[in-house]
């Protein structure tokens, strides 16, 4: 296994200088000077493993031991509009942005919202037309030094969405960012960078979802970093609902001022192997996170989530809530970081994650984790581990309701509490439904 | 309709119902008394099909079929309603929505299509306004937080829904005021027929001045001690349960 991890290693290496070389005049950009810097630091650092703290219940070796082909400039695409519209929520207005193989499809996207006032780009054409704003928001806040994968996003990425909303502005349409890979013929590695800047007093809904076309892996190792000014708001939602083929190890970064509202939504069902890293920075006084998850894993697939919220400043309040279903052999981890520094007195922070395991197989590992520096706070968190309720299961039986009926009913239920949250209907109906397919396809 | 012959039940090793001998035919009411810990909860839970108790001898034939072979959810579907003693609390499965798919899990096993929404609705109401239910307790969670007189109405509404051919009280009457106890009683006596049958369990008579039995009988010790007809209420309620016990050991 290590011999196949340091191939993988040494094949991105070996990319990377191959695609250094291909650009020419255009390599000295400032741009360029990051992914090298990025590179150099991944060729000393490599790929985590077991002892690697945030990676300690998570075995990244089997993802490794596969060899990943990178795509470094836009090739034709078979997805069509009818495929794109059969991944979107029926009835769902939205300004959808899709990427192929990591590349932006222009033809497949629609924006149906008024953008005079607002820019909506994306990274390949911002780097050129809003160069400035780019650098000072790439990477602003991303923790990279230590992190295999940031460095690998900051080195290879080609592409994502620029999304700046001014001042008093509401973007009523939610930005749809879908994330296609089509991987007919080789797997495929691909590093999405979105940058979601709301200005002051603003509020805008963003969705992001992610499949897979073809019978070889995809590997999606995608950032979006999101900065969230005064009083505005931004509802986020990560949505990882396609087919078991696909690989998901992702980065949200969020840094919020005073007065912000940030909700979070971490959907995860689909995909072999997911890490969702979901971090929120509480900058400025009374800013307040929200982040909501539902995790559904079956046959072998492993879902991590991994969360911080950083309480930086006084008068802030972050909500966490968890929920997840564990079925036959999968693997499931959750671990909530809180850190109240030093000057953040007066925070309220909640934290709850509830798990059922439905075999003996399944496992999960749950942890809270809080770092609390200030005097005056409150802070609570709690983490159950169960089974389906015997009770509740006769009790349904006895009125009718067939075993399997009966159970996929208790855990329809169990999801509810995260799911009722969410307020885009049909986004919320399609995720109902979708669910209801997992859970029966379990029993 | 229910014929129970010889029926021994255990809990974990420890036997709890020693040879039950109980025919009930179509139309009738029967009650079953005693003291607590006769088995009067364990008889309502073997027939229901609760999985914690093991039957090891005798047998129990209901409408020619044996129960015992059954699925708690064949049971249902084939008319046994038990009204649970403690009803649990189900929090996201709201009681419609629960009740909906229990009666067209039933129609389904009987061949029939799933009912349409606008007779659900109607048969809903028709139903709540017998058992003087609040419109919005059907929204609500099933059971989540419902009061014991609730609880205990829902159960009884949800029987009138799902017109069991047998239904089965487990002290139904427990944590009950009388107002509560006489809406109950009148839910189970609307559907009193000469098709559906009744088996009552309780503790106290009081519950049978509402719900007039044809049937009583005294379980002890697992075992049906005495049987009569509805004046043996009263007179259990005037000489206590021990000179039966006593009557049995010697």
């Amino acid at each position: 296994m290590e011999l196949k991890t340091e191939t993988l290693k040494d094949k991105i290496l070996t990319d990377f200088a191959v695609w250094q070389q291909s650009l020419n005049g255009m390599s000295g950009l400032p741009f360029n000077a990051k992914r090298k810097a990025a590179m150099e630091q991944f060729e000393k650092i490599g790929f985590p493993n077991l002892k690697t703290e945030e990676w300690r219940h998570t075995n990244v070796a089997p993802v490794l031991a596969h060899s990943f082909k990178q795509i470094f400039a836009p090739t034709k695409t078979q997805v069509t509009k009818e495929v794109v519209a059969s991944f979107i929520p029926d009835g769902l207005k939205a300004n959808v942005l899709v990427f192929v193989n990591g590349f932006f499809a222009g033809e497949l996207s629609s924006v149906i919202s008024d953008t005079k006032k607002i820019l909506i780009t994306t990274l390949a054409e911002a780097r050129t037309t809003h160069a400035e704003l780019v650098n000072t928001y790439f990477a602003k806040h991303l923790n990279a030094e230590s992190n295999s994968f940031i460095l690998l996003n900051e080195a290879f990425t080609q592409d994502g969405v620029v999304l700046e909303i001014p001042e008093n502005t509401t973007l009523n349409e939610p930005v749809y960012i879908l994330n296609i890979t089509e991987t007919t013929s080789d797997n495929i590695l691909t590093h999405p960078h979105n940058l979601i800047i709301a200005g002051k007093h603003s509020t805008v809904t963003v969705i992001e979802n992610f499949h897979t076309i073809g019978d070889k892996l995809s590997f999606t190792n995608n950032i979006t970093e999101i900065f969230i000014d005064e009083l505005a708001r931004v509802d986020y939602y990560k949505i990882q609902d396609q087919q078991e083929k696909e690989i998901n190890i992702g980065t949200t970064q969020v840094a919020q001022q005073a007065n912000s509202l940030f909700y979070a939504f971490t959907i995860t069902t689909g995909a072999s192997f997911t890490k969702n890293n979901l971090n929120s920075q509480l900058l400025g006084e009374r800013a307040e996170a929200h982040f909501y998850g539902l995790y559904i894993s079956a046959n072998k697939q492993l879902i991590d989530n991994h969360t911080l919220i950083d309480h930086a400043v006084a008068n802030c309040y972050s909500n966490e809530f968890y929920k997840g279903i564990i079925g036959n052999a999968s693997h499931s981890v959750f671990n909530g970081r809180i850190i109240v520094r030093k000057d953040a007195q007066k925070t309220n922070a909640f934290q709850s994650n509830r798990n059922i395991l439905l075999s003996d197989e399944a496992t999960i590992f749950t942890k809270p984790q809080l770092e609390i520096f200030a005097d005056d706070v409150k802070c609570t968190h709690g983490a159950t581990i169960g089974q389906l309720d015997d009770e509740a299961l006769f009790y349904l039986r006895a009125r009718g309701l067939g075993e399997e009926t009966a159970k996929s009913l208790l855990l329809k239920a169990f999801a509810s509490d995260i799911l009722e949250k969410i307020k885009i209907t049909p986004l919320r109906h399609k995720l109902e439904e979708q669910i209801t397919g997992r859970i029966s396809f379990k029993n | 309709m229910l014929i129970i012959k010889n029926l021994h039940a255990s809990v974990d090793g420890k036997p709890i119902l020693k040879g039950v001998d109980l025919t009930i035919n179509a139309g009738e009411v029967h009650a079953v008394m005693g003291p607590n810990g006769s088995g009067k909860s364990t008889l309502a839970s073997v027939l229901s099909g609760r999985s914690e108790y093991e039957v090891t001898e005798g047998e129990v034939i209901f409408d020619g079929k044996n129960l015992l072979d059954m699925a708690p959810e064949e049971r249902a579907w084939a008319g046994i309603f038990l009204a649970f003693q403690y009803p649990v609390e189900i929090p996201g499965v709201s009681v419609t929505n629960f009740l909906k798919a229990a009666l067209n899990e039933k129609r389904k096993a009987k061949g029939l299509e799933p009912i349409a929404p606008n007779d659900f609705l109607a048969l809903m109401k028709k139903n709540m306004a017998l058992m003087e239910m609040d419109s919005t307790m059907t929204k609500r969670s099933l059971n989540e937080g419902f009061s014991g007189g609730e609880k205990k109405r829902n159960e009884i509404f949800q029987m009138l829904l799902l017109e069991p051919i047998l239904g089965i009280l487990d002290e139904t009457d427990s944590g009950l005021d009388i107002d509560a106890l006489k809406v109950v009683a009148n839910g189970v006596n609307v559907m009193r027929s000469a098709k559906r049958s009744f088996l009552v369990i309780t503790h106290y008579q009081r519950l049978l001045d509402y719900i007039v039995p044809d049937f009583i009988h005294v379980l002890s010790n697992g075992k049906i001690v005495k049987s009569g007809g509805k004046e043996l209420a009263l007179e259990l309620e005037a000489k206590g349960y021990d000179w039966l016990k006593e009557a049995t050991i010697s």
